[in-house]
């Protein structure tokens, strides 16, 4: 198979996936397609180079897990910016807030709630998030979670029973990490 | 008791993320990969590092230069300074 057609066959086969993924970390439709085309692009970059170290789908997962994780940061330090040349702008010029929680795989009777438990997933440290979205989200099993983040099966457990605390805490009201 | 019903809550709360469904993207999304894939092949990325590279090394190649002349400027002209100043007028004149 030559390389336009395995990229094809690997879009279209991991596709939903990475989209899925990246939903779990921004919530919203418009920065998991942003997050999908250029996890995508990442793929075909590498595609020549990657070795049968990983499972490509393990391989694709991680890509995807990066690429979600550096676009909130850059989205984080944008927002930092626009907050500071907002404070020189009249009030009709500052800039609208763009991203806004629209998760598509949530019902609507449950959006409110779930909105909470999102807005206190996304206070977690990065590896927690990530193990939360992983084993509970995601519904991967511990042993393709650890393979995913690279940790043993130990480590991965001790994670997920700190992000389950934090995430308590943190849902308690009046409660910080 | 405490614990087992933030036990209990927590299991409700995973229980509920598990619930989420797989959402689809919008169909045009392979589209719009291919014209970014287009869009870099256009541009190399290793031609626009191999042409920043180059500026940069210009840059402080020129910079190098300028400073190492300004520093000899100045070492001449500590130089002179050193130097006795001969008087050019004849004592006879």
């Amino acid at each position: 198979m030559n390389l336009p057609d395995l990229f094809r066959n690997l879009y279209l086969q991991y596709f939903k996936l990475v989209y899925n993924v990246a939903i779990q970390y921004v919530q919203n439709t418009e920065d998991a397609e942003e997050i999908t085309q250029d996890v995508f692009v990442k793929v075909h970059e590498k595609l020549d180079t990657f070795k049968r170290e990983a499972d490509i789908k393990t391989w694709i997962y991680r890509i995807a897990i990066n690429q979600s994780l550096d676009f909130i940061k850059a989205k984080k330090s944008q927002k930092r910016w626009s907050f500071l040349s907002a404070l020189s702008l009249d009030n009709n010029e500052r800039p609208i807030e763009i991203s806004h929680f629209n998760h598509p795989g949530i019902l609507l009777e449950q959006n409110e709630s779930m909105q909470k438990i999102f807005d206190a997933i996304n206070r977690l440290p990065d590896n927690q998030k990530t193990v939360i979205i992983l084993l509970k989200i995601e519904q991967n099993s511990m042993t393709e979670t650890a393979d995913i983040m690279k940790l043993s099966y130990k480590a991965v457990d001790a994670l997920f029973q700190r992000a389950k605390k934090n995430l308590e805490l943190l849902l308690t009201p009046n409660e910080e990490i | 008791m405490k614990s087992k019903s933030s036990n209990r809550d927590m299991n409700h709360i995973f229980d509920s993320l598990a619930k989420i469904t797989q959402a689809d993207p919008k169909r045009d999304l392979y589209s719009g990969v291919m014209e970014r894939i287009e869009f870099q092949n256009k541009i190399p990325i290793s031609w626009v590092a191999s042409t920043t590279a180059v500026l940069v090394l210009f840059i402080s190649t020129e910079f190098l230069y300028l400073n190492y002349s300004e520093r000899k400027i100045a070492n001449q002209s500590q130089l002179l300074s050193l130097m006795p100043q001969g008087d050019n007028l004849l004592y006879h004149e």
